[in-house]
Formats: C-alpha cells, sequence, structure tokens
C-alpha cells in the first residue's frame, strides 16, 4: 500500500494514463508510415513514448522513497473554481459582478475572510481593469449583466 | 553612401513631433502591457489599430510596432517576481529569475533584463539597417526540411532546460508535443484530439497553457505559505544595483542571445520564445558551472531576455523587406499598412523608403526610451512584492483571466486556464517541469507539419534531411548535442558515484 | 471613435425603454444600443480591414457606436457560431469571407450552426479575384506551358494551398478535374506560408487573393499565369482570365458579405442592407475596398444574397464529397 503513494509511482501512473487515452483516441486516425505519415503516426509513437517513460519512472521508485509533497487542496479548489466561475459568468453577469465572484471565490483560500477588505478588493481592481482594459484598450467586455 | 543618405531620410522622418510622440506612446503602452501577464500585444494592437486611422501610415507603424517590442520588455518583469511568465517566451526567464527574487536580488534581474533587452533589440536593429534584404532572401530560402531540422535541434534543447530527474524531463517535453497535436492536422484538414469542441479546433491557446501550467499552479502553491524572506527585505536603492561581476557575467551570454534571437527571428513562423528557450538551453549548456542554473544564474535571465527581443525585432525583417509575416502580429502590422494604402511585398522599402527607415530610426529610439522609462519603475516593480499575498494573488488570478480572454474574446480559453492549471499542481506534485512542457507544444505542431511536408514534396526521400546544407547542419549540431549531453550525463554520475563512495 | 463605456449603455438602456414606450411603430427600424461586427478571422486580414473601414461610416448613420470584435478560429465558425446564436435583435453582424463558411458543412465536423437557418443575408460586400501564380524555378511563361508541362509529369506539379478545404484549395481541385491534371497539392499554415512556399520555390504554383500575389508578380518573384473573375486585372493587362482560357466561371475567388443572426426583425435586416449599400458604394469606399484588391459589390437585397448562398452551398457541397476534399 505504502508503495502506491510514492511520488514517483503516481507520476509514472499518470503519464501511463495519458499515454492510454492518447492510443486509444489515436486509433481513429489513419497512421501510414514513416515516409508518407498519416495523421496518427505522431500520436501513436508519441503516446508509445510516454508509455516508456512512465514504465521507466515507476521503474526508478523502487530506489526512491520521495513521498508526495503536500498540496494546499483548499487553493486547489477555490481557486481553480474562481476561474471556472468567471469564465462562465463574464458573458453573461459582465465584467464587474464576475470580478467580485473570482475575487471573493479565490480569497477564500484563506484561512479566515476579510469580508471589508476583499470587498474593497474586487472594488479596487474593478475600477483597475475597467481603466485598464475599457478606457486604454477599448475591449469589447460586457461590464454588467444589462449592457449589450 | 546609399546607407547614411538613407539614415539622414530615416532621422528626418523619425525626429517629427508626431512621430516622437507615436513612438513614446507605442513603447509606454507596450512597456505595460508586457507587464500584465496574459494579455498579448497581439489583442492590445488589434485594440489600439483604430486609433491609428488618422495618422500617416508611418506614425502608425511606429507606434503599432512600439506596442510590439515594447511588450517584449516587460514580459520578464512578473517571471521575475511572482514565477509567472508575463509572455510565453520568458516562461524561461521564471527558471532563474524567480530565484534571483527569492535570493533578495529581483532589482539586480530586473535591471539586468532591462539592460538585456536593451542589448538585443539596439544590435538587431542596427544589423536589419545593414543587412535587411541579404537576410531576407536567406530567410525566405529556409523551406520545410530546413525548418524541421532546426526544430529537431530545438527538441534537443529542450531536454538541457531540464533540471531535475531527466527521464521526468523527457516525459514532460513527450506531454507538451501530445498537447501540441490537439487541432487540426494541417497535412490532412483532420482534427485530432479535439473531441468534436471547436474551440479547439485551431489547437490550445498557448497562452492558456503558459498562464495555467506556470501562473495559477504558482499561485496555489503560494496561498496560505507565510511569506518569510523577500517581504521582509528592505529595499533600498543599493540593493537594486548590479554589482560588477553580475554585469561581468552578462556580456557574452547578451551577445550570444542577441545572435540566437536575430536569427530565429527572421525566419517566418518561428517566434520569440523559441529564441529564448534557445539561448537559455545554448548558455546552460556551454557553462562551466551549469549546476548554478536553476538557483539563479544571471546568465539564465539576459540571454534569454536579449533573445527575446532581438527575435522580436528581427521579425521586422522578412515582414517589411518581403512582404511574408512571421506570426499574427506581423499580419496585423501589413493589415495596417494596408489599410493606410500601402500594399506590403517585396517593393515597400524601394516604394516608400520612408516609411522603412523611419521605422529602422523608431527603433532605436524606442529603445532608448524604453530604458531610461524601465530603469526608475524597477524600484516600483520590487515594491510589489510588499503587496501581502492575500491581496496580491486575487488580482494576479484576475489579470490572468481578463488577459487570456482578450486574445480571442472566448470564455473557453479561460476556462482551458482553469484545466491547466489543475496540470501545473499535479506537475508540480508529481515532479515534472513545466519549461520543456512548454518547449515541446510549441515545437511538436512545426516537427511533425514540416517533416511531413517535405516528404510530401520529395517522395518520401528521407534523405533530403542530409542532402540540403542548411539542415544537414542543424541535424549535425543535433547529433553532437545529444551525444555530448549523453556523454556528460554518464560522467557526472561516475563522479557522483565517486564522490559518494568516498 | 468606437467606445465602449457603461454610460452610454445605462442612458441607452433608458432611451430604450422611453422609445419603446412613446412610439414604437415609427421608430422600429431604429438601432437601440452598441452594434457589432464581428469578424470571425485574426485581426489584419480582409474581412477585419472592411469590417475596421464600415464601423465608421455605420456608426455615422445609425447614430449608435459601431464595434469590430475578432473571434477567430476553426476556419470563421467559431465567430459565426457566435452570431448564429446572438440575440436576433440585429444589432449583432458578421462580417466574413462567405465561401468559407458556405464550404465549412462540407469540410468540417461537428458544425453546430446552419448557415441558412440561423444566419440571415444582408448584404455581400466585395468580390477578390484570384491570381494563380506560378515559382519562378521551372520558368514557366504561359498558362499553356504549365499545362503542358503538368500533363507530362503527373504529380510532378506541387500546389501549395493554405490548408485543407480552404478557398484556393477548392478551387485547386476544381483545376485539376477541368484541366485532368494531377497535382501533388500540399497544404500550408495560411496563405502567407503558402505564398512564402512558392517565391522561395519549395512549392511550384499557388491561387490566392491580388493583395497577397500582385507584389510578387509585379516584382518578377512569381510568374502570374492566369486571373479568376469577369476581367483582365488592370495591374496584369496581359495575363488572361480563366474564361479567356476556355474554363467555366465556377472558379471564382473570395466573396465577402455581411450576414446577421436569423430571426432579426425584418425592417431591421432592411435597414441594415439600405446603410450598408450606399456606405459600401460610395466612391471612397470603392477606392479603398481596391486598394486591397477586391471589387466592390452589393446585393441588391438581401434575399438575392440568400439565394446566391444557397446555390453555392449546394454546388460546394456536391463538389467537394465528389472531388473528396473533406476527410
Amino acid at each position: 500500500m505504502n508503495f502506491l503513494i510514492k511520488r514517483d509511482v503516481l507520476a509514472g501512473l499518470m503519464c501511463l494514463m495519458v499515454s492510454a487515452l492518447v492510443l486509444w483516441e489515436g486509433q481513429n486516425y489513419t497512421q501510414g508510415t514513416l515516409q508518407s505519415m498519416g495523421p496518427g503516426y505522431l500520436p501513436r509513437v508519441l503516446g508509445l513514448g510516454l508509455a516508456g517513460c512512465g514504465l521507466l519512472i515507476m521503474l526508478s521508485a523502487l530506489r526512491s522513497s520521495e513521498a508526495l509533497p503536500k498540496l494546499n487542496v483548499r487553493a486547489f479548489c477555490l481557486v481553480t473554481l474562481a476561474i471556472l466561475v468567471f469564465a462562465f459568468t463574464l458573458n453573461w453577469l459582465g465584467l464587474f459582478l464576475a470580478t467580485f465572484l473570482l475575487v471573493f471565490i479565490s480569497s477564500l483560500s484563506e484561512k479566515r475572510l476579510r469580508f471589508r477588505v476583499t470587498g474593497l478588493l474586487a472594488l479596487a481592481l474593478c475600477g483597475l481593469s475597467y481603466l485598464i482594459f475599457i478606457v486604454g484598450l477599448n475591449m469589447p467586455i460586457r461590464l454588467f449583466p444589462w449592457s449589450f | 553612401m546609399d546607407l547614411l543618405s538613407n539614415l539622414a531620410l530615416g532621422i528626418e522622418t523619425a525626429f517629427t513631433l508626431e512621430n516622437l510622440l507615436y513612438c513614446a506612446l507605442g513603447v509606454t503602452i507596450g512597456m505595460f502591457i508586457g507587464v500584465i501577464p496574459g494579455i498579448g500585444h497581439l489583442a492590445a494592437i488589434s485594440m489600439l489599430l483604430p486609433l491609428t486611422f488618422y495618422v500617416p501610415a508611418t506614425t502608425a507603424i511606429v507606434m503599432l510596432a512600439g506596442i510590439y517590442y515594447g511588450a517584449q520588455y516587460g514580459g520578464s518583469t512578473a517571471s521575475i517576481l511572482l514565477n509567472l511568465p508575463g509572455t510565453p517566451a520568458s516562461a524561461v526567464v521564471c527558471l532563474d529569475g524567480y530565484p534571483m527574487a527569492q535570493q533578495g536580488r529581483a532589482g539586480v534581474a530586473l535591471m539586468m533584463t532591462t539592460v538585456a533587452s536593451f542589448v538585443g533589440s539596439f544590435i538587431t536593429v542596427i544589423v536589419l539597417a545593414a543587412f535587411a534584404p541579404p537576410l531576407a532572401s536567406f530567410a525566405v530560402a529556409f523551406n520545410s526540411t530546413d525548418y524541421f531540422s532546426m526544430m529537431l535541434l530545438g527538441l534537443v534543447a529542450a531536454a538541457i532546460l531540464v533540471q531535475g530527474s531527466p527521464v521526468k524531463g523527457i516525459a514532460a517535453v513527450l506531454l507538451g508535443l501530445i498537447l501540441g497535436l490537439v487541432g487540426t492536422d494541417v497535412s490532412t484538414g483532420i482534427q485530432r484530439y479535439a473531441f468534436g469542441l471547436t474551440f479547439l479546433y485551431d489547437g490550445i491557446n498557448i497562452v492558456a497553457i503558459a498562464m495555467g501550467i506556470f501562473g495559477v499552479a504558482e499561485v496555489i502553491a503560494n496561498v496560505g505559505k507565510v511569506k518569510g524572506v523577500q517581504s521582509a527585505q528592505k529595499i533600498t536603492f543599493r540593493s537594486l544595483i548590479p554589482t560588477r561581476q553580475d554585469v561581468k557575467q552578462s556580456i557574452m551570454p547578451m551577445f550570444r542571445g542577441t545572435g540566437i534571437g536575430t536569427g530565429v527571428g527572421i525566419l517566418p513562423g518561428t517566434g520569440t520564445s523559441i529564441a529564448s528557450f534557445l539561448a537559455y538551453a545554448v548558455e546552460k549548456r556551454i557553462s562551466r558551472h551549469p549546476a548554478k542554473f536553476g538557483k539563479g544564474a544571471i546568465e539564465g535571465i539576459t540571454a534569454p531576455e536579449s533573445a527575446n527581443n532581438a527575435a522580436a525585432q528581427s521579425a521586422f525583417i522578412p515582414t517589411l523587406t518581403l512582404g511574408i509575416p512571421g506570426d499574427a502580429v506581423m499580419a496585423l502590422m501589413l493589415g495596417a499598412l494596408l489599410i493606410h494604402g500601402i500594399t506590403p511585398g517585396p517593393n515597400v522599402i524601394s516604394d516608400n523608403p520612408s516609411l522603412f527607415w523611419g521605422l529602422v530610426i523608431s527603433f532605436l529610439i524606442g529603445n532608448v526610451l524604453l530604458l531610461i522609462l524601465n530603469i526608475p519603475l524597477v524600484g516600483l516593480w520590487v515594491r510589489l512584492l510588499k503587496v501581502p499575498y492575500p491581496l496580491l494573488y486575487p488580482s494576479i488570478v484576475l489579470f490572468i483571466a481578463i488577459g487570456v480572454y482578450s486574445i480571442n474574446y472566448s470564455h473557453m480559453d479561460i476556462m482551458l486556464v482553469a484545466v491547466f492549471g489543475v496540470l501545473g499542481c499535479l506537475m508540480l506534485l508529481l515532479g515534472f517541469e513545466p519549461a520543456p512542457l512548454l518547449l515541446g507544444y510549441i515545437l511538436g505542431p512545426m516537427i511533425e507539419e514540416n517533416f511531413r511536408r517535405a516528404l510530401m514534396l520529395n517522395q518520401g526521400d528521407m534523405m533530403v534531411f542530409v542532402e540540403r546544407p542548411v539542415s544537414a547542419a542543424f541535424i549535425a549540431l543535433s547529433v553532437l548535442l545529444l551525444a555530448w549531453s549523453a556523454y556528460s550525463m554518464v560522467k557526472d554520475r561516475r563522479t557522483a558515484r565517486m564522490a559518494a563512495g568516498q | 471613435m468606437i467606445k465602449m463605456t457603461n454610460l452610454p449603455a445605462t442612458s441607452s438602456f433608458m432611451a430604450c425603454a422611453l422609445t419603446l414606450s412613446l412610439s414604437l411603430p415609427a421608430m422600429a427600424a431604429d438601432f437601440r444600443g452598441p452594434v457589432r461586427i464581428v469578424v470571425p478571422f485574426a485581426p489584419g486580414g480582409t474581412s477585419d480591414i472592411l469590417a475596421r473601414y464600415i464601423a465608421p461610416e455605420l456608426s455615422d448613420a445609425i447614430g449608435q457606436p459601431v464595434i469590430v470584435e475578432n473571434k477567430a478560429g476553426a476556419g470563421g465558425n467559431i465567430g459565426a457560431d457566435f452570431v448564429a446564436k446572438a440575440t436576433p435583435n440585429g444589432h449583432t453582424l458578421l462580417l466574413s469571407d462567405l465561401t468559407a463558411l458556405l464550404a465549412a458543412p462540407s469540410v468540417l465536423t461537428n458544425i453546430s450552426y446552419d448557415i441558412e437557418m440561423d444566419l440571415a443575408p444582408v448584404t455581400m460586400v466585395s468580390y477578390s479575384p484570384y491570381v494563380m501564380g506560378a515559382s519562378n524555378a521551372h520558368g514557366f511563361e504561359s498558362f499553356d506551358a504549365f499545362i503542358d508541362y503538368s500533363l507530362e509529369n503527373p504529380l510532378g506539379i506541387s500546389v501549395a494551398t493554405s490548408g485543407v478545404g480552404a478557398n484556393n484549395h477548392i478551387t485547386t481541385a476544381r483545376l485539376m478535374q477541368e484541366l485532368g491534371v494531377e497535382w501533388n497539392v500540399i497544404a500550408y499554415r495560411g496563405g502567407s506560408d503558402a505564398t512564402r512556399a512558392v517565391v522561395s520555390g519549395e512549392s511550384d504554383m499557388l491561387l490566392n487573393g491580388t493583395t497577397a500575389t500582385l507584389p510578387f508578380a509585379l516584382n518578377h518573384q512569381m510568374t502570374p499565369l492566369a486571373v479568376t473573375g469577369e476581367e483582365r486585372l488592370t495591374e496584369l493587362p496581359d495575363v488572361p482570365t480563366f474564361r479567356e482560357l476556355g474554363m467555366p466561371g465556377e472558379l471564382d475567388g473570395t466573396y465577402q458579405g455581411i450576414l446577421v443572426t436569423a430571426g432579426s426583425p425584418p425592417e431591421i435586416v432592411e435597414r441594415l442592407h439600405e446603410e450598408l449599400g450606399r456606405i459600401i458604394n460610395t466612391e471612397a469606399m470603392t477606392a479603398r475596398i481596391a486598394e486591397q484588391g477586391g471589387i466592390a459589390r452589393v446585393s441588391g437585397s438581401p434575399e438575392a444574397l440568400g439565394e446566391w448562398m444557397s446555390e453555392q452551398k449546394t454546388e460546394l457541397a456536391a463538389f467537394i464529397s465528389d472531388a473528396g476534399i473533406a476527410q
């Protein structure tokens, strides 16, 4: 069991998984020969190469005993969520509301949310991005839910 | 002398009040655009294009070009201070720039990259003035065979970028190559690994990858950590000044970087990223103490920075002398010329000498301006490190998101940043390095496309790659480099074993 | 100047509410709020330049800001899809190379809109003929010499295209069919890469727009062999048209046109057609279009463009599947 959570075992496993995906999907593309490659030739070579690397990395895990470094799971989830929320609300709620959402969600990564400071930060960033992107660069970004 | 009268014409054109003003405006905008992570100069230039409708063609191009090369200066600022690249080309500056900042040498790093940018640009502009037409005819004679062999050399160089485990480094390069497969296959028109998603048909946006695996992953890794060293440091004027040792160690790398950048930049389609990655790899390879790389080696920031600025300037050579744009930004420059009624093409220089020579002189003025503008800003940028991280990181994430959005006005690109942020975290956890992945991604499509095209044009004859002299030279270099790397790896391991045995 | 601030947006929102309550029928063809012209290609290309020429004029005509927005990707289909799914109020226009969009359903998979059902025609803008340019490497001096060589050497001539399924790829395939020749068709990454290949002699010939080819032809870095369109080009008076050479009229160049979201109010579409037609036909605009190798060409009515599009689409679909261009 301990063997499985070693860093290099997981790294090798990731390579093998990606390689499996590449090779699986690559079956749909004509392969051809080295002289006249089809669209499937390089994917196959790369997939096999990555699988080879994956195996080598797992093999090296036999000797190494490096454990996984710690990941700040809370920050990982919340920052990713903040970007996704921004992506899917920008065209709908407009720049300002989306900015507030992004700032508040990503700030939840901190141990405690300082509501006033975060609000002020969001407000300041709205102003700053308005000045840079809208006034300065004339970018066509929707500002409010009711803008065109 | 012909050149002298041309230069006189250029000086006359560039030193009008209007052109000076627009040049200053362009480089200032570019400088700030470069600093903001994610937002590209392409988006900025296309949005500011309408501003130039009402001024003469030369003035318009002077300003738009200023944004382009100005942005190359700022790109490394965020790389050094925050370990996130302002542009994909400055990703490689993270490798040594960020360690320098952690050692309290952020000011020195920023100062030296500014100087390196200036050296790279200035020399290349002089080369441009003196040799543009012959260089352009060399560039245009470069064919698919040569491109393939050159990119192959780049791929070998990617292996040199690896700092940790070589196998994991190769795996990272392969991952990058695989990401490069996504999208339309140029030779057959088939969509590969797009899973029916139209936003993937043109491939994954490189900025989304760079911002995800460098920027977002870095932010996540830093949140919640007590920031020790750098925020406690006092920022004194002295701490901004490079030592004599720094300057001495940087002179040759800057010249080598400039050479590489100029060479890569004149080839249409190669871009500034390859130049900076290659320059880094060369420095690391020829250095007498390669172990210092990745731990704050000054050559590791000055060489790529010179290279990327040199490449940005020399990209104007094929664009202006032949009318063949190397990338989207250069295509936009030609579009701007068209809007002003000048048809780009091989006759631009002879038909519009004041445009070409005025532009060349404006490059020189613009670079001097950038040098003057950037030095006092170094102190200001360093102060960014004083901003508490809880305030800084939401701002970083926001600017990355808006910046990526501005490239295509596509919210799917922002979503991709999140996806690559997750990948970046996984890579950080599992010990894969992002820089080789990025280089693999940049090179992959070019290698495949040119390899297949060269063989299609030559009835599948593999010998073409060694028959053409340029291509043969690159292949030979790649083989040599590979052999050398293998040799030094074995040697290192032997010395390490001997050291361990004692 | 096109500028987007929240102030006009909110005030126009209020103005819009006012006009709605006051006089609905009389103001029906008025624009409420900014109009955007979506260009589905990267900035700097033909469609983009046309949009940027037209935007300020249209803005003057309708009294609302007009914004040009580049939404590049998937050969123009991402931008087209965006307009197809926009609110059908006639305020979101698409300015694009029409042949590219009409060929898309036959060339690409997963096109998630129907150009005839989801987009409505407004007007054609311009037509740009193609120049057939040969590399100097073989020293061909005429169209006939080129064809004779091609007939004698099957696959001996490589023809550069801007990409699989691109306009000039389709035209190349048409020529091969018409002439009974067999060329080695090589796809490049875009038109300028293809041009570079022919100038350097890596490929032997390409068909491309006049702006891209003329400078090289006039500088003797490429030999112009023939041009598409009804008339010879004034810049190349000695180069024959394909029609003169006995080829059918289908060997066209590129057509730029303006479409709008389907279901937009007919009176708005009519107004757009009127204003755009007037703008494009002004002497200044015609001259600007000519500067970049095009010929201004306004449709008689939106319906006329619609008919032309559906004819083209059917014909392209038949030809593309016949010639095996799609994968």
